[in-house]
């Protein structure tokens, strides 16, 4: 056993936080949300993926990761991907990175980076919500099988969906203001089957493990905001870091994003030996460990964000300080992937 | 970053599993919990068997007579005992955890020879007479006094929550030998008190959940030998610091595992009693299998770093596990006794081993908030060791302060 990063894994995200470093990020003070190609939303911000960063990161390779490198990837982990997405949920990156790189190992043309791919999770039913349609290329679909009443596991299948084919309106206001939101007007009903119940869990579960390690990000991100801010800002004469009261928030966030990334990086590990058939390799355990991933990184993230406001007082609650773009995105993602709720039950049956 | 056992790693766990299975039914029940002399004897003899299979002092240096086995050796132990049923170090937690360590890292080569090998073997059992009625979370405040007299420190004062001092041979004493009007951290003093000196008095105060665990201990001219300090004079803070870490660091771990099995327990009850049908119970028993995941993974992060590092001392990230595992387990506690409902008001321990009994678990559970430092001071640990955070004025640097910038018109802190 050794638990830690690598010094291969450290690297690679620091390419990638070097990499976000050169462009705009919509939670910096006084930064507009960047973007190019979506539609303008929010007070005067705009919303959409930011082309020239998702040129920069498709060049260092982190949609193809886990692509075999005869197919053009990487070829490595769950265990790399999550380093990679928690520098993303630091820099609040926009777009489909998660449905992208979902989507790369199952249609290796898309390793590249070069087509952006959505993906629904229209199992729960309505609402029909999509994310960034107007910037896909393709968009996959995981549905309920035709005649089976459960959204639960092994009932369903991806279909591979055709974007322009879609009839959806836009959300004139979304609450997350980067990122534009249309709504279906019926489920997708044509499309090309391209995956059975096991491929659409495995795309669940890997999808709620990387969205987890961007909330550990936004998490980890507030405590580093919160904690800067209560060292510089005095008030009473001090320091407000120095109360108590405020210090014990700081520590709690810290904990809260440390206890996330230590969940998220077993159930990385584990999803890898899974993977790779290695011995004691064990699925059931794996899930369950990406359940807990998720539920505890949905938690950081969402409560770190109200408690970074918190310690930021009245510019906490402004536009131009940023910190409102990390909550809304919490807030959004603990929706995607499965609820708290879900996984929960998720959990349950395994005890 | 990985999980796998290495192939000496996997040896050592499948021989530590075929011992304890070997061993384990040959041990008798434990006895109640009120016979002090009867758990010291049944902890001590686990401590022979161990000390004879080769596990007692894993992580110690082979030189002090234990195995010098890795953290990652160690926690493989901790684990697998714990999942086997074996018995918990009981009453050897401070020798083991506590003085071992610490005597270890900063003993003579007498004391050592002396100490070392019994506490190892079980023989030696130790206390810890750190806290004072007025020094807890303060413990620089302390007040016991020691006085030189020719070979000797002449020891007054009073200690409190001092754990298992009916059975002890010795303690683990911090005095003041420094001025008490000094700086608070200086002149403390770390001394080895054998506890049949005499003019010491115990008098046990009992915890909410019945048990006579720790004692008040008076002492009045209890006369040590000079031969007995640890270290210098008045360098006791620092040393007794070295330990704390140790104390946060592994203190708690296989009780990660205990939780978790104790979690799957209370899921078969749920299921069984019908309150499993409730979605909230039914989350919450989720949520907190989630959280002790977590917690393990934490642990094995920190292991892993321990494994690296020149010292092997547990880095203050002990503080975070500390923190969220005591709450856990008040949690996990709480909701066992929703599960079982009414009948979580009936204490059926005929033998009162209370080993496991869940109505004891609930009120024993009480202290992990408290002890080994409060859930407060480990978020202003996380606070300002972790994360930089500036101090809390206190008194003392109040008036550094005050003597250092007597500028005019300073504000008062709003008080
Ligand atoms: C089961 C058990 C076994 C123990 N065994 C031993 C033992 O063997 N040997 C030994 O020496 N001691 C032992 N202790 C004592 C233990 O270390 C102390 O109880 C602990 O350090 C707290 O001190 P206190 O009880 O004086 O509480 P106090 O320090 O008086 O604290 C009371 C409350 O005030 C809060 N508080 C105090 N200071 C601050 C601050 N600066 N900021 C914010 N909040 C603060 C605390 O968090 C707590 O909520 C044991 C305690 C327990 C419960």
């Amino acid at each position: 056993m050794d638990f830690r990063p690598t010094q291969d894994q450290l690297a690679l995200a620091g390419a990638v936080r070097d990499v976000l470093g050169k462009h705009r990020s919509p939670g910096t003070p006084g930064e507009e949300a960047p973007g190019e190609d979506g539609p303008q939303t929010g007070a005067g911000g705009v919303g959409g993926v930011d082309v020239a960063l998702w040129r920069d990161l498709a060049e260092l390779g982190v949609f193809g990761l886990r692509v075999s490198e005869e197919e053009g990837g990487l070829g490595l982990g769950h265990a790399e991907s999550v380093h990679v997405f928690e520098e993303l949920g630091r820099a609040l990156a926009t777009g489909p990175y998660t449905a992208t790189a979902l989507a790369a190992p199952l249609l290796p043309e898309h390793a590249s980076g070069r087509h952006r791919v959505g993906l629904s999770d229209l199992t729960s039913g309505a609402p029909y919500l999509l994310e960034h349609l107007d910037a896909l290329d393709t968009l996959l679909v995981v549905e309920v099988v035709d005649g089976e009443a459960h959204a639960v596991p092994g009932h369903s299948q991806v279909l591979r969906v055709e974007p322009i084919e879609l009839r959806a309106e836009a959300v004139p206001h979304p609450v997350d203001p980067c990122v534009p939101l249309h709504r279906l007007r019926q489920k997708p009903l044509r499309g090309e089957i391209i995956g059975d119940a096991a491929t659409a869990d495995a795309l669940l579960r890997e999808g709620a493990l990387l969205t987890a390690a961007y909330q550990t990000g936004i998490a980890a991100t507030l405590t580093e905001r919160a904690v800067a801010y209560a060292k510089q800002r005095a008030q009473f004469g001090r320091a407000i870091g120095s109360f108590q009261a405020v210090k014990h928030l700081c520590a709690d966030m810290f904990a809260r994003a440390e206890l996330a990334r230590a969940a998220v990086h077993a159930a990385a590990v584990l999803l890898d030996d899974d993977r790779a058939d290695r011995d004691g390799a064990d699925l059931p355990a794996a899930a369950s460990a990406v359940s807990a991933a998720k539920l505890l990184a949905d938690e950081a993230a969402v409560a770190n964000a109200r408690a970074a406001i918190q310690i930021h007082g009245g510019m906490g609650c402004t536009w131009e300080m940023g910190l409102h773009y990390f909550l809304k995105r919490a807030w959004a993602l603990s929706l995607a992937y499965g609820r708290a709720a879900e996984h929960a039950d998720l959990i349950s049956e395994a005890l | 970053m990985q999980l796998r056992d290495t192939p000496a790693q996997q040896r050592f766990r499948e021989e530590l599993r075929a011992w304890l299975e070997a061993v384990l039914p040959t041990l008798d029940r434990p006895p109640s919990q009120d016979d002090w002399q009867a758990r010291r004897a049944y902890d001590s003899h686990w401590q022979a068997l161990l000390y004879q299979a080769g596990y007692a002092g894993l992580n110690w240096p082979a030189e002090y007579g234990g195995r010098g086995a890795t953290p990652t050796e160690h926690l493989i132990f901790l684990e697998e005992s714990e999942l086997a049923g074996a018995p918990y170090v009981g009453v050897n937690f401070v020798g083991l955890l506590h003085a071992g360590p610490t005597l270890i890292a900063e003993a003579s080569p007498e004391q050592r020879e002396r100490h070392i090998p019994a506490i190892l073997r079980g023989d030696e059992i130790w206390c810890q007479g750190f806290s004072e009625p007025d020094a807890g979370s303060d413990l620089a405040a302390l007040r016991t006094r020691a006085v030189r007299d020719g070979d000797h420190y002449v020891v007054t004062g009073r200690k409190i929550w001092t754990s298992h001092a009916e059975v002890a041979d010795f303690c683990e004493l911090l005095v003041r030998t420094g001025p008490a009007d000094g700086p608070k951290h200086q002149g403390i003093t770390w001394l080895i008190m054998p506890m049949d000196t005499a003019g010491i008095t115990l008098r046990p105060l009992m915890t909410a959940g019945g048990s006579t665990e720790f004692s008040e201990m008076i002492l009045e001219d209890v006369r040590i030998p000079v031969a007995n300090r640890v270290g210098a004079e008045g360098d006791g803070w620092r040393i007794a610091m070295v330990t704390f870490a140790f104390e946060r660091g592994t203190g708690f771990v296989s009780e990660v595992v205990w939780a978790r099995r104790r979690l799957v327990e209370i899921a078969a009850l749920a299921r069984e009693n019908g309150t499993w049908e409730d979605s909230e119970t039914r989350r919450r028993i989720a949520r907190l299998a989630a959280e002790f995941d977590a917690l393990w993974a934490l642990v094995k992060r920190n292991v892993s770093q321990a494994e690296h590092c020149a010292d092997g001392i547990p880095g203050p990230g002990s503080s975070v596990f500390k923190l969220r595992f005591s709450e856990a387990r008040q949690h996990l506690d709480d909701l066992h006794a929703e599960v079982r409902g009414r009948e979580s008001l009936a204490f059926d321990d005929e033998h009162h081993t209370y080993d496991g009994e869940p109505g004891y678990e609930r009120l024993r559970s009480l202290a992990y908030t408290i002890a080994a430092g409060t859930s407060q001071i480990q978020r202003t640990i996380i606070g300002e060791r972790i994360l930089g955070l500036p101090k809390e004025p206190t008194a003392a640097r109040n008036a550094a302060a005050a003597s250092a910038v007597s500028a005019p018109g300073a504000k008062g802190g709003g008080r």
